[in-house]
This record gives structure tokens, sequence and C-alpha cells, in this order.
């Protein structure tokens, strides 16, 4: 419940960019698909703000740690921003 | 390893910054919250854009934040220039600003916040502000939302080390930390710090802290 609340808040693009990235940052601690899928949409979404999308980055580079997983194909697909952010907190080495 | 790419690990910085420290900022309701309800309420029932608005839009500004920064504008001018009702002719009486630059229109509208903020949140805000330069930290290049300040690498990436959330949010569903101006700070990747008490550690100390 409380997940499906903040995805819908990160997903919602006249919410505040401000509210938009505390979701970002919040949904770092679950694991479901529906949070991954959220975060992975948001992430490749060139209008959405540096600043969310790096939030983004963040929290899909934290639950790939906490689960060892890594979706290469998913991770192509995002925008540079995001790629960055997982970079940095994962220290994905190409 | 994951296909040709390696996994290492969360980074832990092991650097020592020199912190300012100051009082623990405490939790403060102020009107601000009270004043945003009452705008979303202008804004969400059936808002007649103005020309300001309009023209804030037009740099490519999301409606959002384009309702916010007219706030901002309107709140330092001392004037209010929207209406809900179609009918009524917006009377925006003062001389409308030569809007070319979204980045200060964004910047005027953040000072505006801050304003609304009590004065230990104003004081606190400055705190880290000053925080942040004395770290050789950067302000983001956003043009929307908080007020970020970080750093860049040798490629341009921008890393963020401070947020700055001066307006509560009203959404239901979020931290309760999220529902008071706020910010958050870490000396990077993994290493969170609260620059108004000087402790460090996780997400917990260094996320959704009040102003």
């Amino acid at each position: 419940m409380k997940e499906k609340k903040l995805i819908e808040i990160l997903l919602d693009n006249s919410a505040l960019d401000s509210d938009r990235d505390d979701a970002a940052m919040d949904l770092s601690i679950f694991d479901s698909d529906e949070v991954i899928d959220a975060l992975i949409k948001v992430g490749k979404d060139t209008s959405v703000s540096n600043v969310i999308l790096y939030s983004v980055g963040e929290s899909i580079a934290q639950i790939w740690l906490r689960n060892e997983n890594f979706e290469y194909n998913s991770y192509q697909d995002l925008c540079s921003t995001t790629k960055f952010a997982i970079s940095e907190n994962m220290d994905v080495i190409e | 390893m994951f296909g040709t790419w390696t996994v290492v690990g969360i980074r832990h910085l092991t650097h020592n910054q020199v912190v300012a420290g100051s009082s623990p900022g405490g939790m403060y309701f102020n009107g601000v919250d009270n004043m945003n309800a009452g705008w979303n309420t202008m804004i969400y029932g059936n808002p007649t854009p103005t020309m300001l608005n309009q023209t804030i839009r037009a740099t490519g500004v999301s409606e959002e934040n384009a309702n916010l920064m007219e706030f901002g504008i309107n709140v330092m001018v001392g004037g209010m220039a929207y209406s809900t009702t179609p009918a009524v002719t917006t009377a925006f009486s003062m001389p409308v600003r030569q809007i070319d630059d979204a980045a200060q229109l964004w910047e005027d509208s953040f000072k505006a916040l801050v304003k609304q903020l009590p004065e230990t949140g104003q004081q606190n805000v400055q705190t880290l502000q000053n925080w942040a330069r004395s770290n050789g930290f950067v302000k983001g290049p956003n043009t929307s939302g908080p007020q970020v300040w970080g750093v860049y690498d040798d490629a341009g990436n921008f890393s963020w080390r401070l947020k700055i959330k001066p307006q509560g949010s009203t959404r239901t569903g979020l931290e309760a930390g999220s529902q008071v101006p706020r910010f958050d700070a870490r000396l990077g990747p993994g290493y969170y710090i609260n620059p108004l008490t000087g402790q460090n550690g996780g997400r917990a100390v260094g996320t959704h802290i009040p102003l």
C-alpha cells in the first residue's frame, strides 16, 4: 500500500519535483517488480528533471545491490543522469 | 559479474570534510502550508493563467513549476495576480517582468518560499548554503524543484550533496518528514550527513531533515 502511493506520486507529472524526488528516494527500500518498473519508467523519461532522475538511479542501484541483480537491458535504456547515478552508487565499471 | 559489467559495491567515502556546526533545526509548521494550500485550491479550482504564468510556461517550464514561480514573484512584489474565475479579467497591475531566464525565475521563487519560513528556518537555509560553499559545492543546473548543490566530475556529471526543499508536501503517501520544509545532505553516495549537527551516517541521518 505504502509503495503504491509512492509510485503514484513518482509517476505523477503534475506533482512537485520535491515530492517526486522524495518518492523516488523512499522507494529504495522496496524490492517489488512494480517498484522497479516505475523507477525504470521514470528513469528513461528525458522530460523529467535531473534531480529526480538522479534519485531514481540511486534507488535502482540500491535495490539491485540488495538483490544482487543488474538488469543490463534496462540499464541501457535509461537517461544518462539515471545511468550516472547507478554507476556512482554501484561502482559499475564497464 | 553481470555480463561485461562488474558491480564493486557502494562506495564509502572516507574523506574528512569540515562541517559547519550550528544548533539543530527544529520542526516548524508555519503559515506557508496554509498559504500554499489556499494557493493550490485557487490554482486547481478553475484557473485562468495570467500573462506572467503563460510567459513562464512558454520558456519550457511545466505548469506546476510555472505556478510556483509565479507564486514566488507575486509574493515578492506583494501582489496576487491569479484569478480562479474565468469571467474575472486577470488584474496584473504591476509591470510584467521581462522573462527570459527560467533559472532566474526559479531562483526567485525559491527565495520567496524561503522567506516564508520561520526565522530559524531561514537561518538554517543560510547555514546549509554556507556549508555547501565552504565544501566547494556549486549549485546544480536545475530550473525547478529543490535547490541542489553538488560537484561535477571530469565528464561533467553532476552529483548532489545538498537538496533544500523549502515547501512542505501536501500529498498523502510520503513520509512524515516530507510534510514540512526539509533538506537532504550527503558527502558522497551512501554517506549522509546533517550539516546542522555534524552527525553523519546512513540515509536516515541525512534525508528529510526539517529546516
